[in-house]
């Protein structure tokens, strides 16, 4: 830092001082200021989002934080309820289904309004379907709505400026009348209605956006979504964000149900940091918080406010089948026994998740009835399913070629993106290998997007992964890895499953089931994918709030939340 | 009230190390009278300024054990003072000027800051108050356009207008004593004569009791009404100038003077060494201190440490003193 | 003073120059883009949002783009609405573009909002280590060797070993679970600013007692020193007015590297109070591969530098009159 860089000589310097007198001035008045624009009041709740929400533009999110304030800000279709999770209207009043499953018609509610005082009609649930599609808009959720008819090709066709070829009006939704909206769909979609409830699919102000467009040629964009300028339907409506701070939300007096709505305000904070999170919830600061440290989950076990419930996300392994010996499916299947999923669960993650033997994690059967097959039979012995496995796995390695008096196993390295919880479970994983195959297994960390970058280059044998399930259906997980699929990054590709998944697609209730099933034996037949456990919520929910319930899909809707009637605000 | 301004006897100063006791300074005893210079000439750690220190008070009692019978500034008993009580006396009775005037200045206070700070202490002068005295007292010392000079600062004067400086922060407050240690050897020969007239006269000004602590003979020789020659921590030889010059009684003072060629050569040559080497810090000798380089020494000179003896006028430790002095005569 | 400003405004310029295009290129360089996730994106949505930011361009034209306006002919999906012609400012116009993870928002906005918070946590931390560190090192100099000095240079000690995180997690149990004085974390009010002030100024504290205890020891013992007690100043006079000024020289040396530490070590406990700085938007902005965000945290920080470095070269020559800023070209 050269401090005596430039200093020589004589003389004396009393500007020097004045120099140092206003720097010291100003930064004074910046702190004072800073200090005083900071005061805000207690909010009614406060509850610890997780990461800053990347937009408040629905279409344009896709994370939970995200989904969380959406949901407060935000009304579509259809809500859903706290504890079943069944579809309850919210802007739509009812709804009818065509005995096809193919068309539904919304009928909208009267007397619901935006926070500029505009009804909510059927046009502004058009507006925000052609907006989440529109390919110039370039939202990453676009593809939920896919089955809409006409919709994939409307938003896949565009011109060289990334603009679409046809009109929207190609697309199958209608609006009959202010009040009416129907939706007609390619194909049955079970899970419409959960869609309909889903943030991405909220309503959109035309007309404000075209007041911003208009007062703000160059800006709009960015204008339109300041908390003074964004215009919501919701229970609540943003009045102030600092970013990586807070989002303070207050109460939207023209909300149709208003009358329920609990607290006045609301301040959904912005904090990454899971041990700054979980102290503020234990000096009462905050009433929810969505994730502990893995390490604090042990200590947490018999507390009333700590419901760990399983919901749709697998943790798994990729596997390369494209590179030897990983693209022998008896080698991918020895290792996929030898993991030994219960010391993962018990001694490493410990909040309770269910170990997978599936890729579709078990906690989909209670919301949809799909019972996921398993890539080995589970009896009540663990110990002795164990030892089963171990020794089927030897036998299938030996079968393929590997093995003591045959050729030897190379090295075999496992990619995990860089958390302790990813090395404790490799490390297990190794050890399993190690022990049961023989095998010699690599250790290597990376950086989270370097680490999907190798995957999606197919240069690993092994790559962790996570998948969280977008729609609760056995399609979110089983889609991820047909060939077409640019999730799939493991490249794998099997002619027979792809076929499966195109006929579950037009099926029907339990023919549609059983076609899920088939394919998803014939995956973990070939297992271009290892699923090791089923991930459970880790949230921390202060006891006395009411309306808050842990469910398969982890998602709630703050409108339920109220303090219990004997439960005093702190 | 006795016009002997500074009177010391029998001061001793022991520093405790950790390598033993060094006796820095034994059995020391001078007065001083108001209007007059003594001047104390030795080599380089014979405790010429740790006696002059002791006698500002200014060593530090953790490190140093300063015993005396006598240690009086004007009517005040210094020894045995408080720290607070000498701050009363410093400055005010006692001043001192120091050898290195590069250093000896504040180098981040103005000039102004450093020498309105003595009145400001001993006077109860305003800083306002201060500051014509202030001027005034840089144009005593000769310093050009003193105005200016006092709002400046000591880097950007000449070591000799710094001394000068020195000189008049010292006097600013009137003091009985002064005590210069070394003022003019870090100086130019021609600057070093122009610092010892202004001595010269501001003492005939003001009255001033001037301690003049040097290595040279020849500063002793110019400025000097009375000299003491001190070897190894103690006063070996004290005389009148004057007798000093016409005929030292101690070897070792003969040795200095036979160093320099005539009296009426250059006064301003440094000491010329004798032949060896003073004891080392904390070897005390049984013996005179002076005898492993004595031409004289007999026996009884490494046995017995022979004590300042009077004379007529003067002084000498040396037991060949009395017949050299001629008081048999 | 005006010519010593313009040449360091030169040097700084292509200090800046340097960190902007070096940061380019890295920040390119480093494999997966900020539109990546788990979720891959549709080739068209995928090729829309690329061209959004015309991250589509080769690129020395997004290079270009970045540091100066550039007129684009062509017409395109402008991130901000509008008819494309205009991507943004670029650097040289002050516009940091848009955040390419925060979408409604731009880089501008983002450090508007931050920065301030920073650098009122950055200057709560420092006044801390400046007033406690100062003290400290005040005390323990007046007082070397003392009981007090012992606990200051043993405290110090271990506060420059234990890293900030440590004393984040000490303060938190203490003063928020143990003895609930303040807040857990957030932001909001003065009360929020305690512990993370405390916890990030705390080192540098440590760091500045013992520089300032060196200091002072090292001041105390410099000739003027003697000069100041010779005149009858009393010690606390001495320390501040004679000692301190020589003494501090080592700490404001320390103050443009321990502001820049400050400014880095906020990092971390702008993480761990939830203070919404701009301290946590550096690495985040960089593992998001929020190109534009990480450019103009590395831009701000860089001028924040810069400035201290100039800022503590000025407070030099207000500290010591000998030294003056470089004049000559
Ligand atoms: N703080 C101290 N601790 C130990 N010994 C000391 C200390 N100060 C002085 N002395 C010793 O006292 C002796 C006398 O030192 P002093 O500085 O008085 O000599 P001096 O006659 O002034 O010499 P010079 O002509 O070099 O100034 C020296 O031997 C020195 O080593
Ligand atoms: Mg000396």
């Amino acid at each position: 830092m050269g401090a005596h860089n430039g200093l020589r000589g004589r003389g004396a310097g009393k500007q020097g001082f004045f120099v140092v007198l206003l720097l010291l001035a100003v930064l004074g008045y910046g702190a004072w200021r800073v200090g005083l624009e900071a005061g805000l009041d207690q909010a009614d709740f406060t509850f610890a989002n997780g990461a800053e929400p990347t937009s408040l533009d629905p279409t344009q999110t896709t994370g939970a934080p995200e989904g969380r304030l959406m949901r407060a800000i935000f009304e579509g279709l259809c809500v859903l309820d706290p504890k079943t999770l069944a579809p309850l209207p919210g802007m739509a009043e009812r709804w009818e289904i065509s005995a096809d499953e193919l068309t539904y018609t919304f009928h909208l509610r009267s007397g619901a309004r935006w926070t500029n005082g505009d009804e909510v009609v059927a046009a502004d649930f058009k507006a925000g379907f052609a907006r989440l599609l529109d390919p110039r808009e370039a939202a990453e959720y676009a593809y939920l709505l896919y089955c809409v008819r006409g919709a994939r090709e409307y938003a896949t066709n565009v011109d060289d400026s990334g603009a679409a070829l046809r009109g929207f009006d190609t697309v199958g939704i209608r609006t009959p009348d202010a009040r009416t909206l129907v939706v007609e769909l390619e194909r049955p979609v079970p899970w419409f209605l959960y869609l309909a409830a889903y943030p991405p699919l909220a309503p959109l102000n035309q007309r404000a956006l075209d007041e911003m467009r208009a007062q703000f040629p160059n800006t709009w964009r960015i204008e339109r979504l300041r908390p003074e300028n964004l215009v919501t339907n919701g229970p609540w409506r943003v009045v102030e964000r600092r970013v990586n701070d807070r989002i303070r939300l207050a109460r939207h007096d023209q909300y149709w149900d208003r009358d329920n709505v609990a607290f006045e305000t609301i301040d959904v904070l912005a904090s990454e940091h899971l041990s700054t999170n979980l102290n503020l919830y234990l000096t009462g600061a905050v009433g929810f918080v969505n994730e502990v440290p893995a390490g604090v989950v042990p200590r947490l076990a018999g507390r009333a406010d700590w419901n760990p419930t399983p919901y749709l996300a697998t943790y798994f392994y990729r596997v390369n089948v494209t590179r030897p010996p990983l693209d022998d499916a008896r080698v991918r299947r020895a290792l996929a026994l030898a993991i030994d999923r219960r010391a993962l669960t018990s001694k490493i993650t410990r909040a309770g998740e269910p170990p997978l033997y599936s890729w579709v994690p078990s906690a989909i059967t209670p919301v949809t009835g799909y019972v996921p097959p398993a890539l080995r039979t589970t009896t009540e012995d663990p110990v002795a399913d164990y030892a089963r496995d171990v020794a089927e796995a030897q036998r299938l390695l030996r079968e393929a070629g590997y093995g003591p008096g045959a050729r030897a196993l190379r090295r075999i390295e496992i990619h995990y993106n860089t958390q302790s919880t990813n090395r404790d479970i490799a490390e297990v994983v190794a050890r399993d290998w190690k022990l049961h195959l023989g095998l010699d297994v690599k250790l290597t960390n990376q950086e989270k997007k370097v680490a999907l970058d190798t995957q999606r280059r197919l240069d690993y044998d092994i790559s962790r992964s996570t998948w969280i399930a977008d729609y609760p259906d056995p399609a979110s997980f089983l889609e991820v890895l047909t060939q077409a699929s640019a999730n799939n990054r493991t490249g794998f590709a099997d002619a027979r499953y792809d076929a499966l998944l195109a006929e579950a697609l037009t099926a029907r209730g339990a023919e549609r089931k059983r076609l899920y099933a088939e394919a998803e034996a014939r995956l973990l037949e070939l297992l271009p994918i290892i699923p090791l456990f089923g991930f459970t919520t880790t949230s921390l929910v202060d006891p006395r709030l009411a309306g808050f319930h842990p469910n398969n899909l982890d998602i709630h809707f703050p409108k339920f939340w109220r303090w219990n009637a004997d439960g005093e605000r702190r | 009230m006795s016009d002997i301004a500074l009177d010391v006897l029998d001061l001793s100063v022991q520093f405790p190390t950790d390598r033993g006791i060094v006796q820095a300074v034994s059995g020391v005893s001078f007065a001083l009278h108001a209007g007059e210079t003594l001047g104390i000439v030795g080599e380089s750690g014979s405790g010429k300024s740790v006696t002059s220190l002791a006698t500002m008070g200014l060593l530090d009692p953790r490190f140093a054990h300063v015993e005396a019978a006598v240690l009086k500034v004007g009517d005040h008993d210094v020894r045995n003072l408080s720290e607070r009580a000498w701050r009363a006396i410093r400055g005010r009775e006692i001043a001192m000027i120091f050898q290195d005037p590069m250093t000896a200045l504040n180098p981040f206070l103005t000039i102004e800051r450093q020498m309105s700070e003595v009145l400001e202490l001993h006077e109860n002068a305003t800083r306002k108050g201060a500051r014509s005295r202030v001027v005034a007292a840089l144009s005593d010392v000769g310093i050009a356009d003193p105005e200016a000079r006092a709002a400046g600062y000591p880097h950007e004067m000449s070591g000799g207008m710094r001394q000068r400086v020195g000189i008049a922060m010292a006097l600013l407050a009137k003091p009985r004593v002064l005590i210069a240690d070394e003022p003019t050897t870090a100086l130019d020969v021609t600057v070093q004569a122009q610092i010892l007239e202004l001595l010269h006269k501001l003492q005939a000004q003001h009255g001033t009791a001037i301690l003049l602590i040097t290595h040279s003979l020849g500063v002793v020789a110019e400025a000097c009404n009375r000299t003491s020659v001190m070897y190894a921590g103690r006063i070996v030889e004290s005389a009148t100038t004057e007798a000093l010059f016409a005929r030292p009684l101690h070897p070792y003072t003969r040795g200095l003077l036979a160093s320099v060629p005539r009296l009426d050569g250059n006064p301003y040559r440094r000491l010329a060494s004798i032949e060896g080497q003073p004891p080392a810090p904390g070897v005390v000798l049984p013996g005179c201190a002076f005898a492993p380089r004595c031409e004289w020494r007999r026996d009884r000179c490494e046995r017995e440490r022979p004590e300042l003896e009077r004379f007529v006028g003067r002084s000498s430790a040396c037991f060949e003193s009395r017949a050299l002095s001629g008081a048999g005569e | 003073m005006i010519r010593f400003l313009l040449r360091r405004a030169g040097w700084f310029a292509v200090t800046l120059f340097c960190v902007v295009t070096l940061s380019f290129a890295m920040m390119r360089a480093v494999r997966g883009g900020p539109f990546d996730s788990e979720r891959a994106l549709s080739p068209a949505i995928e090729a829309n949002l690329k061209a959004r930011y015309h991250l589509d361009w080769p690129l020395w034209k997004q290079y270009a783009a970045y540091v100066g306006p550039l007129e684009l002919g062509e017409q395109r999906a402008a991130w901000l609405g509008g008819d494309g012609t205009r991507v943004f400012g670029g650097v040289l116009a002050g516009d940091f573009g848009p955040s390419f993870r925060y979408r409604d928002t731009t880089v501008n906005d983002i450090l508007a909002q931050s920065l301030p918070i920073s650098l009122a946590l950055g200057g709560v931390a420092l006044a801390f280590a400046l007033v406690l560190g100062l003290a400290a090192g005040l005390v323990s100099a007046q007082y070397p060797r003392s009981s007090l000095d012992t606990l200051v240079r043993t405290t110090a000690t271990i506060g420059i070993a234990v890293p900030n995180f440590v004393i984040a997690g000490f303060l938190v149990i203490l003063f928020a679970f143990l003895v609930p004085l303040f807040p857990v974390a957030g932001y909001g009010s003065w009360e929020h600013m305690v512990l993370p002030g405390c916890a990030l100024g705390l080192p540098f504290a440590a760091y500045i007692a013992r520089l300032t205890r060196a200091g002072m020891l090292d001041a105390l013992s410099f000739d003027w020193i003697r000069t100041a007690r010779a005149k009858g100043v009393p010690p606390r006079t001495i320390l501040l007015r004679h000692a301190l000024r020589a003494g501090i020289v080592p700490v404001v040396s320390y103050l443009g590297p321990a502001t820049a530490g400050i400014l880095t070590g906020s990092l971390v406990i702008e993480r761990i109070f939830a203070i919404p700085g701009t301290g946590s938007h550096f690495v985040n902005s960089a593992l998001n591969r929020d190109y534009t965000l990480a450019m103009g945290v590395t831009i701000l920080y860089t001028t924040l530098v810069c400035g201290l470095n100039v800022l503590v070269d000025v407070l030099y020559t207000w500290l010591d009159p000998r030294v003056a800023l470089e004049e000559e070209g």
